[in-house]
């Protein structure tokens, strides 16, 4: 009992900003959370936070890639649907959709940690996708045939990348599909001639991430927009927020949420 | 009472089979507008590309059945090999533990399987036999054969076991060996119950999501080789983008869906017949 209270004690001391889990006083009920894999992390962490200090609040979160989120949350399925893309036009007509942004994100072009290939060019990464570029010696490196690995048609991440990584060019078909983020970090930790491409928040050292066009994917090269290939992470509702949507999309773009999303890789945005 | 239960029965037995009807009126009527003869025949084509608005579920038609089969065969294989020492070659003690193993393994979620192999098959495969290849059929098919393996196992002793002990007793008065009798009388008897076991095990395959999405690597071109990927039906419907229901490919997902239908239908259909020939004849 005494642990308890110690760690009770230690966890509450953690907050540094305690005031911004206020929007939550007096709101009770469930939230569901879906959509967008890159989300996930930050998402859990502020659920955690949420859900400790308000235990009559109970949040879920589930995947299932930008597409799912967004079609599920038109249909009232969800309260929030995730995207790691702005909704498209005709989807916010059709449900009348209101998006919030938290944090931008970087999509990063990934390897194996043991790949020597350290820079690419768009074009480049253009013809690689496309199939043009076969094999690691055709971009001056060791390695073999190149394995490609791409997402699935729901993925937001693979909407922004297909715009502003290739160019809206062609994918090969030989591509292999995954689908989440989190299984592209592990297939690509377990070939050492995959390339592939994943949101810079759910990279860590199991990928490495090469520099486009001189400008490696950092904080800083994302926020200047010297490294081209970056969205806005999106929360989305259909019509306005109920209370505790509305709180918990606050408490994101409150100051704890901002540290959560830098902590987890992202640049926080707040309006 | 009895009629209470009675009635119970019968109600639960009414929902439960409408329900099936009910599905397979669903997907009809959400299939149904690509029923034109323009329209259907693209369905059957090579090459699925939603931006040059290709519809070919070929593909992963074909994706299935090379997935199915190969796993279908190795677990046969397995599984026969299991059921038949543990009917009539191996100690009573060893044969009791291994067949409640097979119970045990029933209730493995196959996710779980999925999981092992992406971390045990794949990483050996790209690193010792083929570089990049880890995910590719051959994975998918050699995972899948162990999750069907112990249902079809059980299957294949529940016919062994099926023949009356008289018949047994019989062979081995007339001085037959544990060999003998298994194959020579054991064996032609329950033909039926085997073919039976076997195409369950592939209706098994045939259905099952999460080992073909997570390990056949999802590609979407047509596949020339055992360790090329290849992207199943079931795969694609949880992997197709089906934001609008107007577009062609959220009914393409119902087509996938109502095929998976018909096959699974036809194969309970075709081991009722062949039982039913075999009662008769």
């Amino acid at each position: 009992m005494k642990k308890f209270l110690l760690s009770v004690l230690v966890l509450g001391s953690l907050g540094l900003h305690a005031g911004d889990l206020d929007v939550f006083k007096g709101l009770s009920g469930s939230l569901n959370i879906a959509g967008g894999t890159a989300h996930i992390d930050a998402e859990k962490e502020a659920i955690k936070n949420i859900m400790q200090a308000y235990p009559a609040i109970s949040i879920t979160i589930a995947g299932g890639g930008s597409g799912v989120g967004i079609k599920q949350v038109s249909e009232g399925l969800i309260d929030i649907g995730n995207s790691g893309r702005a909704p498209k036009t005709d989807e916010i007509e059709r449900a009348g959709l209101k998006s919030f942004v938290f944090a931008i994100d970087g999509i990063g072009i990934a390897l194996n940690p043991k790949s020597p290939l350290k820079e690419l060019t768009s074009a480049q990464i253009a013809d690689i996708f496309s199939g043009k570029i076969k094999t690691f010696k055709e971009l001056g490196v060791e390695g073999g045939e190149i394995n490609l690995y791409i997402r699935d048609a729901s993925s937001g991440t693979m909407e922004v990348f297909v715009e502003k990584g290739i160019n809206k060019g062609k994918i090969s078909d030989t591509a292999k599909v995954v689908a989440s983020n989190a299984a592209m970090k592990t297939v690509l930790s377990n070939d050492k001639n995959g390339i592939g491409f994943i949101s810079l928040g759910v990279a860590d050292e199991s990928v490495k991430l090469v520099c486009v066009d001189g400008f490696c994917p950092t904080t800083k090269s994302v926020l200047s927009n010297e490294y081209k290939i970056s969205r806005g992470l999106y929360m989305v509702t259909k019509g306005e927020p109920n209370p505790l949507a509305r709180a918990f999309i606050n408490y994101l773009k409150s100051a704890d949420g901002a540290a959560i999303a830098q902590k987890h890789g992202f640049i926080a945005y707040r309006d | 009472m009895g009629t209470f239960f009675r009635l119970s029965v019968v109600a639960s037995a009414g929902v439960t089979s409408s329900l099936v009807f009910a599905i397979l009126a669903f997907l009809l009527y959400f299939a149904s507008p690509l029923f034109q003869a323009d329209l259907f025949f693209d369905f059957f084509t090579l090459r699925w590309d939603e931006k040059a608005h290709a519809y070919g579920l070929l593909p992963m038609i074909l994706g299935t059945l090379y997935i199915s089969l190969l796993a279908t065969f190795l677990a046969t294989l397995m599984s026969f090999s299991l059921a038949s020492l543990i009917d009539s070659f191996l100690p009573q003690k060893i044969s009791r533990l291994l067949e409640s193993i097979i119970v045990l393994l029933c209730g493995v979620p196959t996710v779980l399987y999925a999981f092992g192999a992406l971390f045990l098959i794949v990483p050996f495969i790209n690193e010792y036999i083929a570089s990049g290849k880890g995910l590719s059929i051959f994975s998918a098919s050699f995972v899948l054969s162990f999750v069907v393996l112990p249902t079809m196992s059980v299957m294949f002793l529940n016919a062994f076991r099926s023949l009356p002990k008289a018949y047994k007793n019989a062979g081995l008065s007339l001085g037959a060996s544990p060999q003998e009798l298994f194959f020579c009388m054991v064996l032609p008897l329950v033909k039926v119950e085997m073919m039976g076991a076997v195409i369950f095990g592939f209706a098994r395959a045939v259905g099952d999501t999460l080992i073909a999405l997570m390990l056949a690597g999802n590609a979407l071109h047509i596949p020339h080789s055992l360790l090329d990927s290849a992207r199943t039906l079931t795969a694609h419907i949880a992997l197709i983008n089906a934001n609008d229901y107007e577009s062609i490919a959220f009914k393409a997902i119902f087509l996938s869906a109502l095929l998976l239908f018909i096959f699974t239908c036809s194969v309970v259909l075709l081991v009722r017949l062949m039982q039913k020939r075999r009662n008769n004849g």
